[in-house]
């Protein structure tokens, strides 16, 4: 009785069942968009963050003391120390291998670039490399065990990558062996533009390299000149030597569990803490992994990029969060307003139904089932809208393509949508009804 | 308006009290939210503009053709027309010097200018104070042996100074390799009184950023002013998005805020069908009914709105408390914006219901079919 009342019910009107289903459906799509926004916001900030140079340094243990001024970099021959190229690709192999974004070597010395001092940088300018297979399983002290996907067998990095921001006239050099980027305050001080050949003298041995581009960023690069880091290895006598890296990776702003972790050291922390530490993105922890990876090596955040790019995501997050929570409230009291319409329009109904003879318990029943069943079609229809919504504000939004949903997020948030819009649904018609059914049948009967 | 339908008006709008008040809180919710929205959006990107520079200068600004800039020039930077894009700056001079048998690069600089614009420097100890206190990048002080408190002296090439450490620096950066002292403690040592070799500078990013390096360039012709790209790069690219993204989640809430106002504002006409019809049925005219209740829609879009206004305002500086510890400067866009949501979404709503049943037969609507 009940079953086939409420089917004619809603199929007769059907106009109306149509409009608060989509206007459920339109405050469902609004919260699982910006559920999902919201929860994928920051880490799509942090990747267009990465395109702003890099957050990590990683320098060799024993870091000789530098005397870089005005563009100009020397260090005492005795206190050289360097890493090996070779063992760059390790990178990514470390847990967090698949949030290191680029990274870039360098190799310098200062040379003669026609008859002037500068300093001559080498390093890879866009280079595909190949990655070996990484450790596949994390075990950790509590007898758990954490598994990484494996890397996809190469890598393309390169300063090219690292360094988005720098204004290149010209092109970037290929990767043929004679060509150089020059910076724009050298090469106007030595009047030389693109195509043009310059001589590079050495201790003594001399080459000429043809200029590819200038480059412009504000800074100290502008007085370099930058070449491949095999010609400048094999210029300086260094074979497969290399100074510094430069690393740019997608970290989570640090919390207090990070703090913990770089003032008492992750060593001491209690193993569960120690596994969470570890396997969470903080700057800390992928510095730490990459110490491990790289034997001889020491990682230094970069503080002015980090510390710049954490309090501002974790302002951007608290941002999002408000602005979101009050988008979904809005668009909650829209659909109660609509329920309210929709249950007014129908006291008619509710008085003959009294008239009748059904009491208000099965009234109260009727209805309510039936703001349920519309609230979870215009749920089930929300969700989906929403999916595709936040992919569309995210493409406008972000460079980079559609957002990564993962699984684990979805499942949380379609129970949530559904929630919220079945909640909305009962609440939006349960006042309206409710004061429906204390008219006299006979007033709301006659149309007053 | 004529003594009737005044009558009328204030007559239905005190009879039904109850109705009143919930259109009225509807709108001044749309509207509240929506003066919020707006607020936020333009709001936040000034408060985040400036956010973004506590983290380093994005300005440098080297000598074109001399060797120094002239520290007497930097009066310019305090110029009335320059004070307003300058949020602070710090002027520097490096130069070599041995400690301890080593070359190092000895760095002078003033401390009170630098540490506003060098918030992310971490250092342990303290920021130097007096004459002969000086900072230390931790790799130059474990090169050269150094702990808090030492002293040690510092050579160029006949003179000499002795300096203390007060504070150990990390930042990631080249100034790891230096020694910071007071610019002119150096500028004594170097005999290079008054002079300089760079400035930073920290200005707000975006379009005024290029009109501030333009007005630098004429106003100090001696000193080239250089963007600092990572930085400004950075800053543009991030407040573009943020500015994008708010706009969407702006017209979102307008839209749904609209939509619950027209909810609320055709519930509240179509109570009323009886009433119209009688009206026309007592011999109304189909125009003045409609003035009728379009007046009522305009009183309370007009009091909706205006309490939105106000409770909009307070929402945005609560979240901008929240999010920035300070106000934000509210936009003066938002308000007319606001208060037209209010007034025409119910205006309108109104008149297309009342349209709709003026339309029909008042025989028809009093026998409630």
């Amino acid at each position: 009785m009940l079953g086939c009342l409420l089917a004619k019910s809603l199929w007769r009107g059907k106009a109306r069942t149509v409009l608060v289903v989509l206007s459920v459906a339109t405050a469902s799509t609004l919260v699982s968009a910006f559920l999902n926004i919201a929860f994928t916001v920051t880490e799509e900030m942090a990747k267009e963050l990465r395109s702003f140079g890099a957050n990590i340094l990683l320098v060799p243990k024993s870091e000789p003391l530098e005397i870089a001024i005005g563009g100009l970099r020397f260090v005492s021959p005795e206190e050289s120390a360097y890493l090996e190229e070779a063992e760059l690709p390790r990178l990514r192999t470390i847990f967090w291998r698949h949030n290191i974004a680029a990274f870039a070597p360098f190799l310098s010395r200062m040379v003669e670039v026609e008859g002037e001092q500068a300093l001559l940088v080498g390093t890879w300018f866009d280079r595909e490399i190949p990655i070996p297979e990484g450790k596949r399983f994390f075990a950790f002290a509590n007898g758990s065990r954490r598994e990484v996907a494996p890397d996809k067998g190469t890598f393309h990095t390169g300063l090219k990558n690292l360094s988005r921001w720098w204004q290149v006239e010209g092109q970037w050099p290929r990767e043929d062996k004679d060509g150089v980027l020059i910076g724009n305050e050298l090469a106007r001080r030595l009047k030389v533009g693109i195509n043009d050949r310059i001589r590079v003298a050495v201790e003594g041995k001399s080459v000429f390299l043809s200029v590819r581009g200038i480059a412009r960023t504000g800074g100290d690069e502008e007085k370099q000149i930058f070449v491949h880091l095999k010609l400048a290895q094999e210029l300086f006598k260094l074979p497969g030597k290399i100074e510094r890296v430069q690393v740019s990776t997608l970290v989570t702003p640090d919390n207090a569990l990070a703090a913990r972790a770089s003032r008492i050291g992750p060593a001491n922390l209690p193993p569960e803490e120690y596994e969470t530490w570890y396997c969470t993105p903080y700057l800390g922890s992928v510095i730490y992994q990459i110490e491990e990876a790289i034997p001889n090596t020491k990682g230094k955040a970069i503080r002015q990029v980090s510390e710049a790019e954490g309090a501002f995501l974790g302002k951007m997050r608290l941002t999002f969060i408000l602005v979101v929570a009050v988008a979904v409230l809005v668009a909650l009291l829209a659909v109660m307003a609509t329920m309210v319409t929709a249950i007014f329009e129908r006291r008619q109904e509710i008085g003959l139904m009294k008239a009748l003879g059904a009491d208000a318990k099965q009234l109260g029943l009727l209805f309510l089932l039936e703001a349920g069943l519309t609230g979870m079609g215009g749920g089930i229809v929300g969700y989906f809208g929403g999916l595709t919504l936040a992919q569309l504000l995210s493409v406008r939004t972000f460079s980079l393509g559609g957002l990564g949903f993962s699984l684990s997020l979805q499942a949380a948030i379609f129970p949530i949508t559904l929630l919220a819009a079945v909640a909305v649904a009962l609440l939006g018609s349960f006042f309206p009804a409710k004061e429906a059914m204390r008219l006299e049948p006979v007033k709301t009967l006659r149309g007053i | 308006m004529s003594e009737m339908t005044r009558r009328i008006v204030f007559g239905s709008l005190r009879r039904r009290r109850g109705r009143v008040v919930v259109a009225i809180c509807a709108i001044a919710l749309g509207a509240s939210l929506v003066v919020a929205a707006l607020n936020l959006r333009y709001g936040i990107k000034e408060r985040l503009a400036r956010e973004l520079r506590s983290y380093g200068a994005n300005l440098v600004l080297v000598p074109r053709t001399e060797p120094f800039l002239k520290e007497s020039d930097l009066v310019i930077l305090e110029d009335k027309r320059l004070k307003d894009r300058i949020i602070g700056y710090a002027p520097f001079i490096h130069k070599v010097a041995k400690v301890g048998g080593k070359d190092v690069v000895l760095v002078g600089a003033r401390f009170s200018q630098l540490s506003k614009i060098s918030q992310w420097w971490q250092i342990e100890g303290r920021w130097p104070e007096k004459e002969n206190e000086a900072l230390i990048g931790t790799n130059a002080a474990s090169k050269l042996g150094l702990r808090l408190g030492d002293r040690f002296s510092a050579v160029h090439k006949i003179s000499q100074l002795s300096l203390s450490v007060t504070g150990l620096l990390h930042t990631g950066g080249a100034e790891e390799h230096q020694v910071l002292v007071r610019l002119e403690t150096l500028q004594r040592l170097t005999l290079l009184d008054g002079f300089l070799t760079s400035v930073l500078v920290s200005s707000p990013a975006g379009k005024e950023l290029e009109e501030t390096v333009a007005i630098l360039q004429k106003a100090w012709p001696q000193a080239e002013a250089r963007t600092l790209l990572q930085v400004a790069r950075a800053e543009e690219a991030i407040l573009a998005r943020l500015e994008i993204f708010l706009t969407l989640v702006s017209l979102l809430i307008l839209t749904a805020a609209g939509l619950s106002v027209y909810a609320t504002m055709s519930t509240a006409a179509l109570e009323r069908k009886v009433e119209m019809a009688l009206m026309r049925a007592l011999g109304g005219e189909e125009r003045r009914v409609a003035w009728i209740f379009a007046s009522e829609a305009l009183g309370m879009g007009l009091i909706g709105g205006i309490l939105g206004c106000a409770a909009g305002l307070l929402l945005s500086e609560i979240i901008g408390l929240s999010v920035f510890g300070s106000f934000i400067f509210p936009s003066l866009l938002s308000l007319p914006i606001g208060l037209a949501l209010g007034v025409g979404i119910s205006l309108f709503c109104s008149l297309w219901v009342v349209r709709r049943i003026l339309a029909l037969q008042p025989a028809v609507v009093l026998r409630g079919e």
